[in-house]
């Protein structure tokens, strides 16, 4: 019956989708949303040293977490303040990933957003081990997983939202029939590397006092390399986006825009956390010192708002480019599955 | 009384977590490094490298839990306040301030060679030599507690080195008092190499460097800490204080530029000569050149035969992760000045040169230093002070004054 259907048919509308509660959305926005700061804070404790203010977990100096002194958290020491402030954050948003996923359970969302929701429960509640242990063994390499696993979690979180969203369901059927986009091939490849750089920039961090410098030397080489590549391959995922045949619609321009803008904010980051950390290199100063104009730039300050913020910046930053690339991701996927299918049903 | 079911899980979790820190594969350096370079420059067997290491560690201790000697001149709370692990007991008050901030780039050992070290320029500073450039003490004596405190405080403008300025001040004291012990230690470890290279002829049992069950040696041993501490006792370090500060003027600034080109000072040979900034070839600071000389003479080995391979692996991967640099004088008048916050700062510079590095001093050494008659400098106070005015003159004040005296 299928078979004798002309080819250039068009293929039947899909079955409206069943009306879905809308608060696994609205609990996933807020997950996502809170999960930024908290990533950032993160990269605050790191900046600042502060990873140790507190010497016990789950509580804090022997006080449940939720009832220590809040005086002595404000007005105490500043890596306290951050350190106890990155806690109780956390906390507020393990509570989000539980309320999320029961929003998403009683809300009957489909079995994916389910899935992811339980994905982000689960990673938050072993960020939060981690993040402990790091404190009880005083394992400073368990600091660099916690580093990673935190953008891991945020984008999970960015994907939970961007699948529970009713516009997910809605667009999929807008341009099924368009051509395979180059560009789709390079945003995926965009999480999974983006990922990579996250681990590259946590092992700098938190590198232990081991390692001879060359190796050091060469991760921060190796971490150069792929932000490189990774704005060459940005720039055209851009480009294609521009391109007379527009692969994708209209969700994944933003993303795609988005995502150039973040890189470029990134990479600029990137280079001022070298600079507010370790100065400019060797081959930079003699640069640099022809064009000197006889005024000393004084050193930077270690732990200061400068140093913090522009590093805190750049990890928080990178959080966002995986975010936005496993969206990305996600929406190119969804694209392809979709395409598939109808081409399917017209070659069927 | 049966454990709750919640044990196992967290236990599962601890050893899961544990797996993860081993796969991560680092636990954190828990020894001092041995001096290679000093111990390869003296040629030590590797029985006699271990022997020094062990009466180093008999003495010192390790990182983790440090040993003060005696004759120290260190304060041990504030030793041990540093060392160690970053920790807090209590509110406020932080433990192991050295590896939370300084280990990334000088090393546990406080030997420069930190993971962080490759790319920065000048390399960070290796405290084992206890030479220290930014200091207000004469030629040849290391810093005051101030000096260091100073350093902390201020950071070095143009390096790596930051502002500590955040730290309370006993975080900052505990650091100065650790980097003092360990530049006491790496002073003393020398000692010891050449100790070993003076016991080589010696009969077989007394050769043997082991303090811990030879109580000759271990008072040989409690000898040299002495004699290394008598250096760093504050009574036997003197301040440079200029006796009169003279204002800047135009005259002053004209003689200084004149001074700085002439052949007496000598300054425009290094700091404004031919490209790169009258950098001589093979002109090392102190830090650098023990390296080169290593490399050097591992080249002339090679050239004799196959004996030499040993020594070729271990100085490889010694230059192989710090590469000796050539010493790059700055780029005067113009360029940045790395730690002269005043006239003062300047004057002590140029009076008693750089230490470690290849700028000479040209003012008297420390009275307490001269056992004839009061010695005098190459230029004279005031031709110093000329100098440091020249210098810190306005840039188009400069460039008039050296194309006039040029």
């Amino acid at each position: 019956m299928i078979a004798t259907l002309p080819r250039t048919e068009t293929p039947p509308a899909p079955a409206p989708p069943p009306a879905q509660s809308r608060w696994p959305h609205r609990w996933a926005g807020l997950l996502c949303v809170a999960t930024f700061p908290l990533v950032f804070v993160g990269g605050l404790v790191t900046s600042t040293e502060a990873g140790m203010a507190v010497p016990d977990w789950p509580n804090t100096y022997g006080y449940n977490l939720l009832l220590y002194p809040w005086r002595t958290w404000l007005f105490g020491p500043w890596d306290l303040f951050i350190e106890h402030g990155h806690r109780l954050l956390a906390t507020g948003v393990g509570l989000l990933a539980i309320g999320a996923m029961a929003s998403s359970l009683w809300g009957g969302a489909p079995r994916a957003v389910r899935r992811l929701a339980a994905l982000a429960l689960g990673l938050v509640v072993f960020q939060g081990v981690l993040g402990g242990l790091r404190v009880v063994l005083v394992a400073r390499e368990l600091a660099m997983v916690h580093g990673c696993v935190g953008p891991l979690f945020f984008g999970v979180t960015a994907a939970l939202w961007a699948r529970s969203a009713p516009w997910w369901d809605r667009s999929v059927s807008a341009s099924p029939l368009q051509k395979p986009a180059f560009g789709g091939s390079l945003l995926s490849a965009l999480a999974p590397l983006t990922f990579a750089q996250i681990v590259l920039g946590a092992w700098i961090r938190h590198a232990p006092a081991d390692p001879s410098p060359r190796l050091f030397a060469t991760v921060v080489l190796a971490h150069v390399a792929l932000a490189t590549t990774l704005l060459l391959l940005i720039s055209v995922a851009l480009w294609a986006t521009y391109s007379k045949s527009r692969p994708w619609e209209p969700a994944p321009l933003w993303v795609v825009r988005g995502i150039a803008a973040v890189a470029t904010a990134q990479f600029c980051l990137g280079l001022g956390s070298w600079l507010v950390r370790y100065a400019l290199p060797g081959w930079a100063q003699s640069v640099m010192g022809t064009l000197s104009t006889g005024a000393t730039v004084q050193a930077a300050q270690a732990g200061g708002f400068l140093q913090s913020t522009v590093l805190s910046g750049h990890v928080a930053g990178g959080a966002l480019l995986f975010a936005l690339s496993l969206v990305g991701g996600m929406l190119v996927g969804r694209q392809r599955g979709s395409r598939d299918s109808a081409t399917e049903y017209q070659v069927s | 009384m049966s454990p709750s079911p919640a044990v196992p899980t967290i236990l599962s979790v601890h050893r899961a977590a544990l797996f993860v820190f081993c796969l991560v594969g680092c636990q954190g350096q828990t020894a001092y490094q041995p001096n290679e370079v000093e111990m390869l420059l003296a040629e030590l067997t590797p029985a006699e490298s271990a022997e020094v290491r062990n009466a180093i560690d008999w003495l010192f201790g390790g990182p983790d839990a440090p040993r003060v000697p005696e004759a120290l001149p260190v304060d041990a709370a504030l030793v041990n306040r540093a060392a160690g692990r970053a920790a807090t007991q209590q509110v406020g008050h932080n433990e192991g301030l050295f590896r939370q901030h300084c280990v990334r780039c000088h090393g546990v050992t406080g030997d420069g060679r930190g993971p962080a070290a490759f790319y920065q320029n000048p390399y960070p500073r290796d405290f084992r030599r206890g030479t220290f450039k930014w200091k207000r003490t004469y030629r040849g004596q290391p810093p005051t507690r101030e000096d260091l405190h100073a350093v902390l405080k201020r950071g070095v403008p143009g390096s790596a080195m930051p502002s500590f300025a955040l730290l309370q001040k006993e975080e900052r004291d505990a650091l100065v008092e650790y980097v003092r012990f360990l530049s006491m230690r790496g002073q003393t470890e020398s000692a010891l190499i050449r100790i070993a290279v003076e016991l080589e002829g010696e009969d077989s049992k007394e050769s043997m460097l082991d303090p811990e069950n030879s109580p000759a040696h271990s008072r040989l041993c409690e000898d040299l800490v002495e004699r290394v501490a008598e250096r760093w006792r504050d009574a036997n370090l003197d301040v440079l204080t200029p006796t009169e500060v003279p204002s800047p003027s135009p005259e002053s600034v004209r003689r200084g530029g004149e001074l700085f080109v002439s052949r007496r000072a000598g300054c425009a040979a290094c700091h404004n000569g031919p490209p790169p900034n009258g950098a001589f070839e093979n002109d090392y600071d102190d830090w650098n050149k023990q390296v080169f000389l290593l490399s050097e003479r591992t080249a002339r080995l090679r050239r004799q035969g196959p004996r030499a391979e040993l020594l070729e692996a271990h100085v490889r991967a010694l230059t192989n992760n710090l590469p000796p640099r050539p010493a790059v004088p700055r780029s005067l008048p113009g360029s940045d000045l790395r730690f002269a916050a005043d006239r003062v700062d300047l004057f002590r510079s140029i009076s008693q040169g750089i230490a470690g590095t290849t700028m000479p001093a040209v003012g008297p050494p420390s009275p307490s230093d001269q056992l004839g008659p009061p010695a005098q400098g190459a230029l004279t106070p005031q031709q110093v002070w000329d100098l440091v005015d020249y210098l810190l003159a306005d840039r188009s004040q400069q460039i008039t004054e050296t194309l006039r005296s040029l």
